[in-house]
């Protein structure tokens, strides 16, 4: 039993081809008598027998040249123009975390390719500047409710007030 | 010349973008093969290929010069390969991908790819990903226990037990397989 547990120790070394001439031809004999040896000697067989037709299996050219590109345009662009994002790189981009990205997803413009998230930074920006005018809006409109309450002060209005009486139709 | 890996991504770290060039061209076939082997679909395997070269671009300042380049790629590749299974729950190639080839002559090798992989991932079927993405790394890439010890966070002690494991498991699935083979076989006559 002890000279077939020494035995079965050779497996690995068997399997991976580095035994000599003589301990192959000893572990070949204690092949036919270890079934547990046999079983792991005849799956990994199996296995490699599967794995053949890989060895000679190449990426598609189309896909090489995806890829070449997708490579060459990270290698040559910083993140900032970098025109389409990921998460990380979209938090990072906004100045916030992921988990806050993740929360508000349903109102920032996003798209799914190949089951997973990524973002257009031209889109991002134009809805960023979408949202700005949205909060300068309510900004200015806090502004005009200050000044009409100013405004029934007596006296005579500022310039920065002449100026916001001749934009205010602007908006 | 031929420089080695590694010097090759301290080279690329430095500013030059053709050493990685060179180590794309030397890795994309390998890591395209685990991929396909892992996922068991090809259009899933470009995409880990594309997503495992671009992290590595974008983490060539975190690279370690002392660790293999080699280990450090395919820790990535199994990371990533990870991340797709899980986004798509689909580890088996039940679910061939419809994605159509441009070139209509590298339709047959296509075909003879698909068949490959599903005689691969019929025998692999029984197997959790954590243990496919460990035998793939022995068995088609040709890793040591202690490379995959540390691509996988394990010990070489536990890599050892669980390839044990895991051939037990692909013997009861081969010979499962070839029970069906043969049962087709007759079934064909
Ligand atoms: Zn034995």
């Amino acid at each position: 039993m002890n000279r077939n547990l020494n035995e079965c120790r050779y497996l690995e070394s068997f399997l991976a081809g580095k035994l000599n001439s003589v301990e192959h031809e000893s572990f070949m004999s204690h092949l036919s008598i270890c079934a547990e040896c046999w079983t792991q000697a005849e799956s990994a067989r199996t296995l490699r027998m599967a794995l053949e037709p890989f060895s000679e299996l190449a990426m598609p050219d189309d896909a090489d040249l995806r890829i070449r590109i997708a490579l060459d345009h990270q290698l040559r662009t910083p993140l900032a123009d970098r025109e389409v994002m990921d998460i990380e790189e979209t938090a990072a981009f906004l100045g916030i975390t992921v988990p806050e990205l993740v929360n508000c997803l349903d109102n920032v413009p996003a798209f799914e390719v190949a089951g997973r998230i990524r973002f257009n930074r031209e889109r991002l920006i134009r809805w960023m500047e979408l949202k700005e005018r949205g909060l300068f809006r309510e900004i200015s409109h806090d502004r005009s409710l200050m000044k009409s309450n100013i405004l029934t002060f007596p006296g005579g209005l500022s310039d920065e007030q002449h100026d916001e009486k001749a934009n205010s139709g602007s908006f | 010349m031929r420089f080695s890996d590694e010097e090759l991504m301290v080279m690329f770290a430095a500013g030059t973008t053709d050493a990685f060039t060179m180590l794309y061209e030397r890795y994309r076939h390998r890591v395209f093969r685990f991929a396909v082997a892992c996922l068991g679909s090809p259009a899933d395997a470009e995409d880990a290929v594309q997503d495992v070269f671009l992290r590595v671009a974008g983490a060539a300042d975190k690279y370690q010069p002392a660790d293999r380049f080699r280990s450090w790629l395919f820790q990535i590749s199994a990371n990533r390969i990870r991340d797709i299974g899980r986004n798509r729950k689909r580890w088996d190639m039940r679910n061939h991908s419809s994605k159509p080839l441009p070139d209509p002559g590298d339709r047959g090798r296509f075909e003879q790819r698909l068949v490959a992989c599903d005689t691969l991932q019929r025998l692999l079927a029984g197997l959790q990903p954590e243990d496919k993405i460990l035998v793939l790394l022995k068995e088609l890439e040709g890793l040591d226990g202690l490379s995959i010890a540390g691509i996988m966070g394990l010990t070489p002690e536990a890599v050892r037990v669980r390839l044990h494991r895991i051939r037990a498991v692909l013997k009861s699935a081969g010979a499962v397989n070839d029970q069906e083979v043969s049962k087709s076989t007759e079934e064909g006559r």
